[in-house]
């Protein structure tokens, strides 16, 4: 029979409880590191939940890196209908990298309690055998195990003795390893971080992204600001409180100058050189797909239509037109080259020709960056959503008449409408329905994490699947029937 | 990868035993030097836990219930009377307990604190 007894916590709330045995149980090396406390941040035990559930709950204070706003200023976040107050619009940059960040965060902390426990039980087991070494310890301890195995004590004694040394040496190894391991968790959640821009001062990665936002800036503003800023300054020192939204933005619009860049000649000399050097440096990478640099054949010529290339680059091989030239490097090229062509750019302050068509490729193309530089493995819940997101978003905002969602209401309905009537069919169509339990899940995780965020969106049913929707996937086409609100 | 030496077979026996003495406490060979890392430790993280509630040491298996993070009071279900049971017999027994005349007599104080 089990039976219940009240208790009464007498050191704050059961939040304070839970949260002070949670920090307890990492070592401290662990817990004081800067890096543990920002994505210790994310834990939900430090967000307010409404009794209520989302949708009646008061809003609280973001403090999780997902939700604050990086300079330590609130982010407004999305509110139900109704409740009078201006609130945060979420662009889908702020869906992708809430996405991107938010399964990168989870891993991350999963991972350091995990470092936290081989730490401390390695650290217990070598104070315990250090203890049991000491001579009066181990004098009693044979004792009593001789006297129990009938084995005599020296014997015994020598035997301990053996023991603890292979277990300090292992304990001491196991430590070591976790040690190891701890430097290789804070290179990536410094690289997760510096994404965000979070750390964009001291951060290598923010600079390179910043310095794309310089070139951006001295190009609309005919260099004007490129002689107060210098190629090393940050994005994010020279605005003073940017948002998510605004970061992600521009860092969009960098990428999207950045591939405008592509139809130069000289740019193509100069990508062709870096991906032969890239080549030379990674000549094991085995992708049937990727062709050798010595079966690129560059004629010298800019590419006429980088995108259209970009997407022969994604159809099977049998459709695959075979390429005059060489037009395209997997995005691991791009990424690579990035920073240099950037700087470049910024050196001799010249302004790529404008080229409209590429800026769709070039968000997609940022996407993938970020999840590259996360090490995210979503490719469908991740890549293909922000894909279709961005082109959706492109191709009806093109159409006449056509306004952009602004209220939240109407934004949470768009994008319950295109998550349930665009995204999750072709996501089905991309299964191919031989992996049932995959696609819910996906398709849960995402309706998951877009209502963590605060989109109302949830998954389709069956039924509500609109006929025929994922029966064809056409790149350039939309579901028949699917009207934006 | 890391490897370490099984105990020397006279301990074997006895591993579970507490014949080990560290300044007063006794642990057994298996608390010191078994394979599973965290046995020793686990424990230690239960009672760290424990502690903030000031719960005994002893007190796990356990539930603790509340009804909001933002509470400071909560039930406490000492579960040592399942320790040991086969898992289908936990199973069963859990279920019962859920939804039994207990479980509800305390979803009923719950509603009314």
């Amino acid at each position: 029979m089990l039976n219940f007894s009240p208790i009464k916590t007498k050191s704050g709330t059961i939040r304070d409880v839970l949260l002070s045995a949670r920090d307890a149980m990492l070592p401290e090396i662990l817990a004081n590191d800067p890096l543990a406390k920002w994505i210790l941040s994310s834990d939900l035990l430090q967000t307010p939940i409404p009794r209520h559930g989302l949708q009646g709950g008061e809003p609280s204070r973001p403090q999780s890196p997902l939700r604050d706003g990086h300079d330590g200023t609130e982010v407004r976040r999305w509110k139900p209908e109704g409740e009078g107050k201006e609130y945060f619009k979420p662009s889908p940059y702020d869906v992708l990298a809430h996405i991107v960040v938010e399964e990168a965060t989870n891993f991350y902390f999963a991972c350091l309690f995990h470092l936290g426990r081989v730490l401390a039980s390695a650290d217990a087991r070598l104070d315990a055998i250090q203890r049991l070494l000491d001579p009066r310890n181990l004098e009693s301890s044979a004792a009593r195990v001789g006297g129990l195995l009938e084995i005599d004590t020296n014997l015994i004694r020598l035997s301990l003795h053996g023991m603890c040394s292979s277990e300090s040496e292992y304990q001491s190894a196991r430590r070591r390893f976790a040690l190891d391991c701890w430097q290789v968790w804070r290179e990536k959640v410094f690289r997760l971080q510096a994404l965000l821009g979070s750390s964009a001062e001291d951060s290598v990665l923010a600079s390179e992204v910043g310095a794309g936002v310089c070139f951006v800036i001295c190009s609309r503003d005919k260099g004007s600001l490129l002689e107060r800023m210098g190629p090393d300054q940050t994005l994010f020192s020279a605005m003073p409180s940017p948002s998510v939204s605004q970061r992600l933005q521009v860092v969009a619009s960098f990428h999207a100058d950045f591939v405008e860049a592509f139809s130069t000649t000289a740019y193509w000399q100069l990508v062709t050189d870096s991906a032969r050097k890239f080549d030379e440096h990674f000549p094991a990478i085995p992708d049937p797909k990727r062709p050798s640099i010595q079966e690129r054949k560059w004629d010298g010529a800019a590419p006429k239509d980088f995108v259209s290339e970009m997407y022969k680059y994604k159809l099977p091989k049998s459709q695959l037109a075979k390429p005059r030239y060489t037009p395209f490097y997997p995005l691991a090229d791009i990424r690579m080259l990035m920073c240099k062509m950037t700087k470049l750019f910024i050196v001799n302050g010249s302004k790529p020709p404008i080229w409209p068509a590429a800026k769709h490729e070039a968000k997609r193309a940022w996407v993938a960056n970020a999840l590259f530089r996360a090490e995210v493995d979503a490719e469908f819940l991740i890549n293909n959503f922000a894909e279709q997101l961005l082109r959706f978003s492109a191709e009806v905002s093109e159409r006449p008449g056509f306004r952009f969602p602004f209220a939240d209401s109407e934004w949470n309905a768009y994008l319950d409408s295109f998550f349930n009537m665009w995204w999750v069919p072709n996501l089905r169509h991309q299964l191919n329905r031989v992996d049932q339990e995959r696609f819910d899940t996906l398709v849960l995780a995402a309706a998951r994490l877009l209502s963590t965020m605060g989109y109302s969106v949830h998954a389709a049913s069956e039924a509500k699947v609109p006929p025929g929707a994922g029966e064809k996937r056409d790149s350039d086409q939309f579901p028949k029937g699917f009207d934006v609100p | 990868m890391l490897s370490r030496k099984p105990l020397p077979a006279e301990f074997e026996s006895i591993k579970n035993a507490p014949v080990l003495e560290i300044d007063g406490k006794l642990h057994s060979p298996a608390d010191l030097f078994s394979f599973s890392h965290d046995q020793f430790h686990h424990t230690m993280e239960i009672q760290k836990v424990l502690r903030r509630f000031d719960l005994p040491p002893t007190s796990h298996p356990c539930f603790v219930f509340f009804r909001d993070l933002n509470d400071t009071y909560g039930w406490f279900v000492g579960l040592n009377d399942l320790l040991n049971l086969p898992e289908l017999k936990l199973r069963t027994a859990l279920k019962d307990w859920f939804g039994g005349p207990e479980f509800r007599k305390l979803l009923a104080e719950t509603k009314n604190a």
